[in-house]
């Protein structure tokens, strides 16, 4: 399992049990309370931001999705919900990982000899061509078909620091060839992916809007794509911020922050919960680069839930209550 | 909500019970319909519902409709347009959401109920994408849903085929199904998605006693292996066949030599209309619709579902990734997007949108075919109301297509508006028939409901689930009156009062019941062990899972 895990969560940290914790302004207090106080944050911000949903676990996702709504604010997966789920590019030939295993040969264009997906097909010993400098660049039907020539299947695997529109190339380039090869194109994320596909296809789902890096925002109480995190921040759009992970708030510093997550450094947060995040041993379940669905423990029937899920609830319905009062 | 409820004074249709139009009263007791309630309920425990001058009819049942996959999910990110234009909002504990031919999850649970339907079958899932697919279930409310899984070019299958190990291929099929939580077996385009998963140059399957790549299997073989499956295995749906060659002209021929190779068996043929097609002396696309509906008549095993399309937008999404591929080319290239994915040796998808217009011959002649095959049809027990649910159109054109099922006046009005040359390519306005509201119950609710073998679904009956809806019952205007149900009941609770969706009510899921076979579970290690991405373990719904959702059996004389 932790194997399968790898190609997601691959610092993922076996959940030991512990219940969330909680603090405010740094000072350690009871759950309930902080929940009160975050909830108070909440009901009383003009423009609220949920950040970071790669973090969280798909069941954690939707009720992330679900605060969002109920607190009419803006949710971002992260800066790579664009490549995280196809459907944003004009043409897409792709494939999930079963499939390029199969594959007679693999192209990768910029992907990393360690690469976990690099690792598995060397296991398969799939042949692996690593591009030419020039097929990471500018791509050419005729330097692609000469990568081609002689297999029935290839697949091409895309580094996750390539240019999304030199992917979007080897695309095109692979929808033109399908009558002579099957070639199918595979965009690899990077090592801080996490769930960011879980978390793009649940808000997807739940919204029909699909996340890319402008996010989707519940302004009027209906999903609608909105600006980019880091650009509305630096304008000062949001006035609370619920943070699934450091980095990505980190242009809205200075906003006040209601921190949720396992990472230690929620200092400056004015409320902090501690939860285990991404663990191993939850019940609960995350979404591999393509697509397929995985759970993070082996027997999710006995398995302890993920405590994030209900943190995000009991905050929801304080909210509705204070608002109700 | 109430235990016990009577709705009174409505015109019942049920033709699952020989009702029709017959005023009566229909009696729910803890969700389930009842013939009479027991002696200690009193009168103030009972909620009535007067449906005086109403149309009551059982709960609609969709029988073919893709609202919940990956396929779907990567429709809605491709169609950002139609979700900008279309949002719905958060209001009275529902959920807010966007799309109208790609709704999001909560939206598609809402309008279904708000046209008064509450069964729906998504048809066409990867053994690796059921999780999504059980998940995105999980957030669609309103609707008892099951899904039909695509076995039938998985390359396993294909292969145990191949070396005549039919009883392991069967085996293999069952561990698919149980492990999956499927709720039936769904063959599209038999062989030749496998065939052009492993060889480019075998574009189009021919027949269906081509040879898939260098084996010995065809697509025959394959669709009677899943006959003989659905058998052995006792399911309640027949195999749901999406045929060869969809939307090729002169791919009637086809569609005629799959009823006949399941001649005396049970098979279901899905969206028919696009499998209905002639072939003219030019190439050029002309109606097989007589052809077609004279085999059906004569062959009372086979069903089918129509696949109406509709004029507007719609969306192409399929499990028939060639087919994909070749209508991209033909109609697509430069001006749509195109997604085709490739899965883990099982299945794909193909997706692009596409507008259905009237002023086209091709979109006009389909539009006249699907109303043509539903309108000659003998039996319309056997010839279902569908879209193809977004490829036809999207489901809420429903109540247009019923419309225009019911009144020639209004079929007239759309045929002076559509291509005149298709108009005359087929017999559509030559044909007087309207279907009665009795027929109409059939062919969306009691006649799905059977097909499927949901024997709780589709009727009134003592025993069913207790989901109803009232139509106010005018119906000189038959759009206005099934776009706009008046109560929407489901399990005896009201989604849907006085025209207003009003509440919200948790799916159910439906799964087949499927012996788990030592045989089938050492196959499916092994190919997972040989060819698997990922661990078996993975693979599917956990027993916690599987034991939420409501298995159905077969009939036993199946």
């Amino acid at each position: 399992m932790r194997r399968d895990l790898s190609l997601v969560v691959p610092v993922a940290q076996p959940y030991d049990g512990r219940p969330v914790k909680a603090a405010v302004d740094g000072a350690s207090v009871s759950v309930d309370a902080a929940v009160a106080r975050a909830a108070g944050m909440l009901r009383t911000c003009r423009a609220p931001a949920v950040v970071g949903l790669r973090a969280l676990t798909i069941e954690a996702c939707r009720e992330a999705v679900h605060l969002a709504e109920a607190v009419r604010g803006a949710l971002f997966v992260d800066g790579c919900a664009r490549q995280a789920m196809p459907g944003h590019e004009p043409v897409i030939q792709t494939a999930t990982l079963g499939h390029v295993l199969a594959a007679e040969r693999v192209i990768t264009v910029a992907v990393d000899e360690g690469h976990p997906v690099v690792q598995r097909l060397r296991e398969r010993r799939v042949s692996i061509d690593a591009a030419p400098s020039d097929l990471s660049g500018v791509v050419t039907l005729r330097t692609a078909r000469k990568a081609f020539d002689g297999a029935a299947r290839v697949a091409v695997l895309i580094g996750p620091r390539v240019d999304p529109r030199i992917a979007s190339q080897w695309h095109r380039l692979a929808v033109g060839v399908q009558r002579q090869v099957r070639v199918a194109v595979v965009p690899l994320p990077g090592a801080d992916a996490a769930n960011a596909r879980g978390a793009a296809e649940v808000v997807t789902w739940q919204t029909g809007v699909a996340p890319s890096a402008c996010g989707v925002d519940f302004a009027d109480g209906a999903p609608r794509r909105g600006g980019s995190f880091d650009s509305r921040a630096r304008r000062g759009a949001f006035d609370v911020v619920i943070d699934f992970e450091q980095g990505m708030a980190a242009a809205a510093e200075g906003t006040a922050r209601i921190a949720i997550g396992s990472d230690d450094a929620g200092g400056q947060a004015a409320v902090r919960f501690s939860t285990p995040g991404l663990a191993l041993g939850v019940a609960a379940r995350v979404m591999r680069f393509d697509g397929i669905v995985l759970w993070l423990s082996d027997d999710p029937a006995t398995a302890p839930p993920d405590p994030t899920v209900a943190l995000l609830k009991q905050l929801r319905e304080a909210v509705a209550e204070g608002d109700g009062q | 909500m109430s235990r016990y409820m009577r709705i009174t004074g409505g015109r019942v249709y049920d033709p699952a019970n020989g009702i029709d139009g017959e005023v009566r009263d229909v009696r729910i007791a803890d969700g389930v319909v009842v013939d009479r309630f027991s002696d200690e309920v009193t009168a103030g425990q009972v909620r009535t519902i007067d449906a005086t001058g109403m149309v009551v009819m059982p709960g609609g049942v969709d029988i073919h409709c893709h609202i919940a996959s990956s396929s779907v999910n990567r429709a809605r990110a491709m169609a950002g347009e139609e979700h900008a234009t279309h949002v719905h909002h958060a209001s009275c504990g529902r959920r807010g959401g966007s799309g109208i031919v790609t709704p999001s999850t909560f939206t598609t649970g809402y309008r279904y109920a708000a046209l008064g339907y509450t069964t729906a079958i998504e048809a066409a899932v990867s053994p690796s994408g059921a999780r999504q697919t059980h998940l995105e279930l999980d957030d669609t409310p309103n609707l008892d849903a099951g899904f039909l899984l695509l076995v039938a070019n998985h390359q396993r299958v294909i292969e145990l085929l191949a070396a005549d190990r039919d009883e392991e291929a069967i085996a293999f099929v069952a561990e698919l199904l149980q492990r999956t939580g499927a709720f039936g077996i769904k063959v599209v385009n038999p062989g030749g998605v496998a065939a052009w998963r492993n060889d480019p140059t075998q574009h189009v399957v021919k027949t269906i006693d081509d040879r898939i790549n260098t084996s010995s299997v065809t697509p025959r073989r394959i669709m009677l292996a899943m006959a003989d499956a659905a058998e052995r295995l006792r399911l309640p749906h027949a195999p749901h066949v999406h045929c060869n060659r969809l939307g090729v002209p002169g791919n009637v021929e086809t569609t005629l030599d799959t009823l006949r190779a399941f001649e005396g068996r049970r098979v279901h043929l899905t969206h028919v209309q696009f499998h209905a097609y002639g072939r003219g002396e030019k190439g050029e696309l002309t109606s097989g619709v007589q052809r077609l509906v004279s085999a059906l008549n004569e062959q009372p095993n086979a069903t089918a579902d129509v696949g109406q399309v509709m004029f507007g937008d719609a969306f192409t999404l399929t499990g028939d990734t060639p087919l994909e591929y070749l209508l991209y080319q033909l109609a697509g290239k430069s001006t749509r997007p195109y997604v085709s994915i490739e899965s883990e040796l099982e299945s794909g998808c193909g997706l692009m949108p596409i507008e259905y217009s009237d002023k086209q011959y091709l979109h006009s002649l389909q539009w006249a075919i699907g109303l043509e095959l539903m309108l000659t049809s003998a039996d319309p027990w056997r010839m279902l109301l569908s879209t193809d649910h977004p490829n036809g159109g999207s489901f809420l054109t429903y109540p247009a297509i019923i419309a225009a099922l019911m009144s020639k006046a209004v079929r007239d009005e759309h045929v002076a508006k559509a291509d005149a040359r298709a108009m005359g390519a087929t017999r559509l306005r030559d044909l007087s028939r309207e279907l009665t509201l009795g027929e109409v119950a059939i062919i969306t609710r009691a006649g799905p409901a059977r097909t499927l073998g949901l024997r709780h679904k589709g009727h009134l009956g003592g025993g069913a689930d207790g989901d109803v809806t009232g139509y106010a019952g005018d119906v000189s205007d038959p759009q206005r009156m099934f776009e706009t149900p008046r109560y929407v009941i489901k399990a005896g609770r009201v989604l849907v009062e006085d025209g207003e969706l009003r509440g919200a009510a948790p799916g159910g899921r439906f799964r087949a019941e499927v012996e788990q076979d030592e045989k089938g579970d050492s196959l499916l290690r092994d190919w997972f062990a040989r060819h698997g991405s990922y661990d078996v373990a993975q693979l599917g719904v956990h027993e916690h899972e599987r034991a939420a959702m409501r298995g159905v059996a077969g009939d036993a004389s199946c």
